[in-house]
């Protein structure tokens, strides 16, 4: 047999997880504050996998709860599982009068969950949040000095592997009242790598079957000698 | 099989979540006091490969893991309260709030809250909904009178023939800690539920609750441009996924086909 034939098929199976890869982000071409997942190979066919946290279209809501990000950063949320990191500002708040995620998690201000007692709320560029026309807390943002350790949780939400002590709140970063972060997917990009993905697959079928062709000949023409 | 199968369907049938939700958002255009809702998403799990920052066989750190997303779900489909337009009707006991309230009704002996001010008047004389379900606490007009008078405060005065005040009653509003967490009952009807919090009564005017306009009904706060370009994105990403489908069935065809 030929020794190539594990490489080829190693290749079809790297151009499987592309495509899920893919699959998901056209699957959450649409969910607020989704970041894309890009997968690369190396000339030994290893996989590497890095998240893209490039920045998402804002999209105008004027609702006062939602809360988007320009720059870099993260949200904190308190959750039973420990701290987690989110781009998702979509906002509400509970019967408890905290500020919470659309998964009922409170979010996290500079002194632990934000307290919202009073209907006129508002979020000025560096996150401090004003009810009532009283400080109440200022959002926390934070980013990492290593963001290749966040890892994706789902429900929008991050751990981060390195240190948690180090959390320095990103300068540049504005926090945006009245906005969504649309997701960073762009649709055409992933629909060509799509297509690239399934010729790509093709190719290695059809070297497969010319494997299979040549054992065949090998096996039943080259004996009748 | 293809993981990526699971994953576009999982996109398409959140899309169809969202079209759901956008067409009623449209169908309710013209009704008064209704508020729209707005459909949110999140990614699902993730399946990892490989953790980043584990050791490879020789001694290295990976600088980055594997982890394959499956796709995408529902979270929540909540209502927006922003304010609604207003609609002069002249009608004296159309009643418009302006501010974060709601009026309080008994609809089969529970209380339920609406944001519809098109009230009436019942054969016992009490203000009540089209359905007929009363404004409370309930307030009864006596039979002869002649007009109603409501002030922004939301003192109601019902005036006889010879515009003598026959009889007063005030009318309250009720906020919600969070009024996205109310159950929408249907019929314009909203209910209390954990997630909103106890209601807090108010006097209009007074409390944060917001005043009450009399002669207006507050429309839908539904945009339809807006709408409409929520439903061009929808229906665009669910093309989307039905292509990523449509790959992966080729892909697995294909892969049937290496043995012919």
């Amino acid at each position: 047999m030929y020794p190539g034939i594990n490489q080829v098929v190693r290749g079809c199976r790297i151009q499987e997880h592309r495509l899920e890869t893919i699959a998901n982000n056209l699957a959450n071409a649409n969910t607020t504050g989704f970041k894309k997942d890009i997968l690369s190979f190396d000339h030994w066919l290893r996989v590497h996998q890095k998240t893209n946290l490039a920045q998402g279209n804002m999209r105008y809501t004027g609702n006062a709860v939602d809360i988007a990000l320009s720059g870099e950063g993260f949200f904190k949320v308190s959750t039973p599982e420990g701290i987690r990191y989110t781009r998702d500002g979509r906002f509400y708040v509970n019967a408890e009068g905290q500020l919470s995620t659309t998964g009922g998690h409170p979010v996290l201000g500079e002194s632990g969950p934000i307290s919202i007692q009073g209907t006129d709320i508002s979020v000025d560029d560096h996150g401090k949040i004003s009810v009532d026309g009283e400080e109440a807390d200022t959002v926390a943002v934070v980013s990492f000095p290593r963001p290749e350790l966040l890892r994706k949780q789902g429900e929008s939400s991050f751990i981060y592997d390195g240190d948690d002590g180090e959390e320095p709140r990103p300068q540049e970063t504005l926090v945006k009242q009245g906005y969504v972060e649309e997701s960073n997917v762009a649709v055409t990009q992933e629909m060509i790598k799509m297509i690239e993905t399934l010729r790509h697959f093709e190719s290695y079928q059809k070297v497969l079957q010319t494997f299979d062709e040549t054992d065949a000949k090998v096996i039943n023409e080259v004996g009748k000698l | 099989m293809l993981r990526g199968l699971w994953t576009a369907a999982s996109g398409m049938a959140a899309q169809q979540m969202n079209v759901d939700v956008i067409a009623n958002n449209l169908a309710n255009v013209n009704t008064a006091g209704f508020k729209k809702s707005r459909s949110d998403f999140a990614d699902l799990m993730y399946q990892t490969l490989r953790l980043p920052g584990a050791t490879t066989a020789t001694g290295n750190q990976q600088p980055t893991g594997i982890q394959i997303g499956m796709g995408c779900k529902p979270m929540g489909v909540a209502k927006m309260f922003s304010q609604g337009d207003y609609n002069q009707t002249g009608n004296e006991l159309d009643l418009a709030i302006e501010g974060k309230g709601f009026f309080q009704l008994l609809s089969n002996d529970e209380e339920v809250y609406t944001r519809a001010g098109n009230f009436r008047i019942d054969s016992e004389g009490y203000v009540c909904n089209p359905a007929g379900d009363r404004l409370q606490p309930e307030i009864s007009v006596p039979a002869d009178t002649v007009f109603i008078s409501v002030d922004s405060n939301g003192r109601l005065t019902a005036f006889g023939a010879g515009n003598d005040e026959l009889a007063t009653a005030d009318i309250k509003l009720y906020t919600f800690i969070n009024p996205a967490g109310l159950y929408s009952a249907g019929r314009n009807l909203l209910k209390a539920t954990e997630a909103s919090g106890e209601a807090t009564e108010g006097d209009p005017g007074r409390d944060g609750v917001g005043t009450v306009s009399q002669g207006y009904l507050e429309m839908s706060n539904v945009n339809v441009v807006e709408e409409m370009v929520s439903m061009i994105t929808a229906q665009r990403a669910y093309e989307t996924n039905s292509k990523a489908i449509q790959t992966a069935d080729q892909m697995l065809q294909m892969a049937n086909n290496i043995k012919r």
